[in-house]
């Protein structure tokens, strides 16, 4: 009979007690179950954000070379810059309709530099300073006579030339 | 006796409601943060819901209250009617004593 009071007790006590630790608790308890509510909820509209913008950047238009200009520096005259221009236009025009993203940045400078084209009855050696890889392609070239003994071609990959 | 019999009665019926709408609000309170559902918005809603449970509950069954409701209005013995409806009255307040607790407990303040 005492053992009987004693369990009831102890269960009294242990409701009791949780009952006190539980209403110490319950706001901090509400107000993070509020949170994490809210926290569901903005986690639904920036997955849903996210789905969207991948869903639009899988969509969106390949960004393709559509034209290629070439701009050359150097101390030559305007026949023979209108020359290597055509030239260069040449060569270069095989970018056209590449996919931007897939271009290898070395291949395409590699496509200009250091080759050297005649004009005018004289041979030049271009250089490329730099390229914009975009949709409209702007290749920046220095021009010099080429010396007497250049072999002419690609003498290896650029090293100062910048891809922007 | 008969008297202080039904002044018994009284205190009974009040502590019984106040104590169902006690008892029931902190209990599925304590239920409701065990299984991670907000726990004093579920206090309050049970506070609500329980009242007229406890009033039930404190009378101890409809069918005896009726009884004595018609025996009251047709026997005429008005005095058993007034009985009944201050024990009904009782149960209301205890249960909305332990209503009032219960917001009290619950509230923002």
């Amino acid at each position: 009979m005492r053992a009987a009071r004693g369990w009831g007790l102890l269960f009294l006590g242990l409701l009791a007690g949780a009952l006190a630790v539980h209403l110490c608790h319950a706001r901090r308890m509400e107000e993070l179950y509020w949170e994490k509510e809210r926290l569901k909820v903005d986690l639904l509209e920036t997955s849903e954000r996210l789905a969207r913008s991948e869903a639009l950047w899988a969509d969106r238009p390949g960004g393709k070379i559509c034209s290629v200009e070439i701009a050359i520096e150097g101390e030559i005259d305007d026949y023979a810059k209108l020359e290597l221009e055509r030239l260069a236009n040449e060569i270069a025009a095989t970018l056209i309709g590449g996919t931007i993203g897939e271009l290898e940045a070395d291949l395409v400078i590699a496509l200009l530099h250091r080759r050297k084209f005649s004009a005018e009855g004289k041979d030049y050696l271009a250089v490329v300073n730099w390229v914009v890889l975009a949709p409209q392609t702007l290749f920046s070239l220095s021009v010099s006579p080429a010396p007497a003994d250049s072999s002419g071609g690609n003498g290896g990959l650029p090293g100062g030339a910048a891809v922007f | 006796m008969d008297r202080e019999r039904f002044l018994v009665t009284l205190l009974l019926t009040f502590c019984v409601a106040l104590g169902v709408n006690l008892g029931g609000s902190l209990m599925g309170s304590l239920g409701a943060a065990l299984m991670h559902r907000p726990p004093l918005k579920t206090m309050l809603q049970l506070a609500d819901e329980l009242k007229i449970w406890a009033l039930v509950a404190a009378l101890g069954g409809t069918f005896a209250v009726i009884r004595t409701f018609e025996a009251g209005v047709l026997g005429r013995q008005f005095a058993d009617l007034v009985r009944q409806l201050l024990i009904i009255g009782s149960a209301f307040l205890g249960a909305h004593l332990g209503y009032l607790i219960i917001i009290s407990l619950g509230s923002n303040r």
